[in-house]
């Protein structure tokens, strides 16, 4: 029992982890139809961004490492994805992948390749112990802040006005903007949300890992398109689903899988993700703005 | 206008497009002749560019659906030639645990590559189904998945791929000429293909789609089938690779491969046979150039070496590449045949006198 309630938590915690990163694809996604293959280069931003502010108070190097991210997030847009508005979606995917690979050989160039540590508060690698289970306090940080962060988009994007217009934007951009929604005004919020996002998945991958690499944004940028495309492309809710169903996966297939084939744990994961693409090509929450009509 | 050289004109048109493409391809396998080994080697590496790229072009360019997954085809194609080749005695050394049939099976050159290719075929017509039903987009990352598979599964696999270990021994056939000839062939199956009723349809579907489908074209399987003749392609690519470089790991087919085939066909222009073929041969030339700068040495100009830059360089000369031309160095056209202008104003001023002449003297 006790295995299984562990088995729970950490399936929990790797899903928020994952929701969050799907989350910060997805909305970027749903108002601009660009794919961002450089949200996973935020959180390398982010990594090297807590590497370089150490020795701060924790408080201080979370919020700056939350700022830079977000001023790298805004660049992005800015440089490379505003000169190609209105760009097929294939141009804009390619473009963003270059952004990503030009990014990660920067940090090559700038740092080394070789892995920096990070050192975070000790709390964080602690466990909670209630009776015969041991809880590890960064599952608890996880899941906690997806939740929160979860909460107050979700408010925001029902109650503040720049919130409803970016949910106009993501159903029908060019409606949208004949009734009065500035784009770039849209796109930037997006992108700033984006980038919150992201330095908050940093953290939670870094308090994990404890290093920095140029090569870490791959991996999870991975998960997040994943998780966009089993949820259904352009909807956030769907993006939640595929990131917490991506996670409680691989959590579980780490549980069962016969040591022999665990190597092979994300080989089947992906599998299992292309089984739900044959049997259902549009994902698992289709949007009616999302199918295309004639 | 005379029936030879309205014939001449006709066949031109037809094989113009393929035969520019091979004539280039040509001048540079000509020029390196007289170079140094060195600069032999980065052509014959060009030629095996070309081969991937004209295979993701098959699928990529004709169908308009992008993937960031083809080179694992490519991997495969690599492991399963180094099955083939490596002689009998040096394979029971390096895969000790290797399964019974793989042990004793030994090709020679060529037909090992026709095998190679058909059993990447075969791979893709497996994978086909989830890929070629979903939104271009979903399909485009579904195929990363696939290269995620293929890659883990050649880490691990240690009887088989040796794992993450170098594979080594491959006899090493591939040589500037031969590299040059698989090139030639790939252009040519391409331009077939995408001339081909099949290739024409997969062309319409990708302009519109719902047009397409309006007109009783099987979108799905037209896709399928350029999927499958690009996995066929570039399996042969991962075939040249393995007998170019004698030696490679999984890593050799993963991100970086996957980055430079896609930054070749985009720079040279998704739509057209002509811009996947230019954009091989440009971007590998930069290539070449900017890993020259990385080593430190910029003709006369030492810089001190570091790692990455020459990605970097690539990385922002696509980006720029994409800003100022969305549609790539060929913007979707092949090289029509035309009569050189010179010879048209020379025949019209001769024509115009023929005419001129009998009036002047009535």
């Amino acid at each position: 029992m006790t295995d299984v309630i562990q088995n729970a938590i950490d399936a929990l915690s790797l899903g928020s982890l994952y929701a969050l990163l799907a989350l910060g694809v997805a909305l970027i996604f749903g108002i601009m139809r660009l794919l961002n293959f450089a949200h996973g280069q935020l959180i390398v931003v982010g990594g090297y961004s807590l590497w370089v502010l150490d020795g701060l108070p924790t408080p201080l190097q979370i919020l700056g490492t939350v700022l830079i991210v977000i001023a790298f997030a805004l660049a992005l847009e800015l440089i490379a994805f505003r000169p190609l508005r209105n760009a097929d979606p294939a141009v804009l995917l390619v473009s963003s992948f270059a952004v990503a690979f030009l990014m990660e050989n920067l940090a090559l160039v700038i740092f080394g390749g070789r892995a920096k540590g990070v050192p975070l508060p000790e709390w964080l690698s602690d466990n909670l112990v209630i009776g015969s289970l041991r809880v590890p306090v960064l599952s608890v940080v996880s899941v906690i802040a997806a939740a929160v962060l979860l909460a107050s988009l979700a408010a925001f994007l029902s109650r503040t006005s720049i919130g409803i217009q970016m949910r106009a934007a993501a159903e029908n951009f060019g409606t949208a903007r004949l009734l009065g929604v500035r784009a770039n005004t849209v796109i930037m919020a997006a992108f700033a949300i984006s980038g919150v996002l992201a330095a908050t998945a940093s953290i939670l991958i870094i308090a994990k890992g404890g290093t920095v690499t140029p090569g870490m944004g791959t991996a999870p940028v991975l998960i997040a398109f994943i998780a966009v495309i089993i949820g259904g492309l352009g909807s956030l809710k769907g993006a939640v689903y595929g990131g917490l169903l991506l996670g409680i996966l691989t959590v579980v297939l780490q549980v069962i899988l016969p040591l022999s084939l665990r190597p092979y744990r994300d080989a089947f994961v992906y599998g299992v993700v292309l089984l739900v693409l044959t049997l259902r090509p549009q994902g698992l929450v289709v949007l009616r703005s999302a199918l295309q009509r004639v | 206008m005379t029936e030879r050289s309205a014939t001449f004109t006709f066949v031109m048109r037809a094989i113009w497009p393929v035969l520019s493409l091979c004539l280039i391809l040509a001048a540079i396998w000509l020029i390196a002749q007289s170079q140094s080994l060195v600069f032999q080697r980065e052509v014959t590496q060009m030629m095996i560019n070309v081969v991937l790229v004209v295979g993701l072009y098959v699928f990529a360019g004709n169908s308009g659906v992008l993937s960031f997954g083809h080179m694992c085809f490519m991997a495969i194609g690599a492991y399963v030639t180094a099955l083939l080749t490596i002689p009998e005695i040096q394979k029971g050394v390096l895969l000790p645990d290797l399964p019974g049939f793989l042990a004793d099976v030994h090709l020679e050159t060529f037909p090992a590559a026709i095998v190679v290719g058909l059993v990447c075929a075969a791979f893709a017509a497996l994978i086909a189904l989830p890929i070629v039903r979903v939104q271009p987009l979903a399909a485009a990352l579904a195929m990363f998945a696939v290269l995620v598979i293929v890659h883990e599964v050649a880490q691990e696999w240690d009887a088989v791929t040796r794992g993450s270990r170098t594979m080594i021994g491959v006899p090493t056939n591939t040589s500037m000429n031969t590299a040059l000839l698989w090139a030639v062939a790939a252009i040519v199956v391409a331009y077939l293909y995408q001339r081909s009723a099949s290739g024409l349809r997969l062309r319409a579907a990708r302009e519109d789609d719902f047009a397409a489908r309006a007109v009783g074209i099987n979108v799905t399987r037209e896709r399928a089938i350029a999927f499958v003749l690009s996995g066929f392609i570039i399996g042969i690519g991962g075939f040249l690779y393995a007998q170019f470089q004698g030696a490679f790991t999984p890593n050799d087919f993963f991100i970086a491969i996957t980055f430079l085939t896609i930054a070749m066909l985009v720079i040279g222009g998704t739509k057209s046979l002509a811009g996947a073929v230019v954009g091989a041969v440009s971007v590998s030339l930069l290539s070449n150039f900017f890993d020259s700068v990385e080593s430190g040495e910029l003709g006369p100009f030492t810089v001190p070496e570091r790692p990455g830059l020459s990605a970097t360089l690539l990385a922002g000369f696509l980006i720029g590449g994409l800003i100022l031309r969305r549609n790539g160095l060929m913007g979707g056209r092949e090289f029509e045949w035309r009569r050189p202008a010179v010879l048209d104003r020379w025949r019209n001023r001769r024509a115009v006198a023929d005419v001129d002449t009998p009036r002047n003297s009535g």
